[in-house]
């Protein structure tokens, strides 16, 4: 842990890999991408390919910032800081041995995505937080606005 | 190399999936750095209406820099994976600095996994 990532918090992020991972254009206007977030501790991963856009995104500005929502939880995480590729690292800190709890993957999924990091053809993506604040969740707000 | 199959949705798809989908994750920018939080969302007359908590820091950086995404995501299970992220400036619905804005779905990219084969190349299944 660290003065960014206290108690609560680090026991939501080893809780929980609905990420949204949130980046910067080349234009200068905000981009994100729904990922599966793992946590080794003190930083989040992402297993992407080599030659993905947000690569290319965060190689040019690594200003991010994550968003932790768990499916209709009632609390998600903002976190502020950078994300970039790990060099020669293919293979999340977490290891390849099983999808996070909270992910079901299909037959043939997992493996095919095995084989490709030890092809070398994913990277892993690091976000490291400078600051974090939890916000309501993914779950619908009671006091949210009537539709009609 | 084998081709990727094309699984992005087209734009009534797009709307139609936004249509079921409640909350969703809207980035800003603080500064030119990316900041996020959750939001209502619905869609009316083909755009995204985004209300923000009443106490939410976001409002006041789209207030100073309209520029804004909006992602929507499920994951059921695999072949149900669908996600979309609208980018584009934030129309204001109640004032500059209010809690609602609307945002035209003009420049999108979207996902929707049930579009891959299952199985041989691009199911991603194999190498």
């Amino acid at each position: 842990m660290s003065e960014v990532i206290g108690a609560e918090e680090d026991a939501f992020l080893r809780a929980h890999s609905r990420v949204f991972l949130l980046g910067v254009r080349a234009d200068g206007s905000p981009t994100g991408w729904p990922m599966v977030g793992l946590y080794p501790g003190g930083a989040l991963e992402f297993s992407t390919y080599g030659r993905s856009q947000k690569v290319r995104d965060f190689a040019r500005n690594p200003a991010a910032a994550c968003v932790v929502a768990p499916a209709g939880g009632e609390r998600a995480l903002t976190l502020r800081g950078t994300c970039a590729m790990v060099e020669g690292q293919h293979v999340p800190s977490t290891g390849t041995d099983s999808a996070p709890p909270d992910v079901s993957v299909a037959d043939g999924i997992a493996e095919g995505a095995r084989a490709r990091m030890r092809a070398g053809k994913r990277v892993v993506l690091r976000f490291v937080p400078d600051s974090a604040r939890f916000v309501a969740g993914d779950a619908p707000r009671t006091d949210r606005r009537s539709d009609g | 190399m084998a081709e990727r199959p094309d699984i992005r949705m087209s734009p009534s798809e797009v709307r139609d999936f936004l249509a079921t989908q409640r909350r969703a994750v809207v980035g800003a920018l603080d500064a030119g750095e990316p900041v996020g939080t959750v939001a209502d969302i619905r869609v009316v007359d083909g755009a995204l209406e985004v209300t923000l908590a009443e106490d939410d820091p976001v409002r006041l950086a789209i207030a100073v820099d309209d520029r804004v995404c909006v992602v929507a995501e499920q994951f059921p299970t695999y072949y149900e994976i669908k996600g979309v992220c609208a980018h584009g400036r934030a129309a204001p619905v109640d004032g500059l600095g209010g809690r609602t804005f609307c945002l035209a779905l003009a420049d999108v990219t979207s996902f929707d996994f049930g579009k891959l084969p299952r199985a041989g190349a691009g199911s991603g299944t194999t190498v």
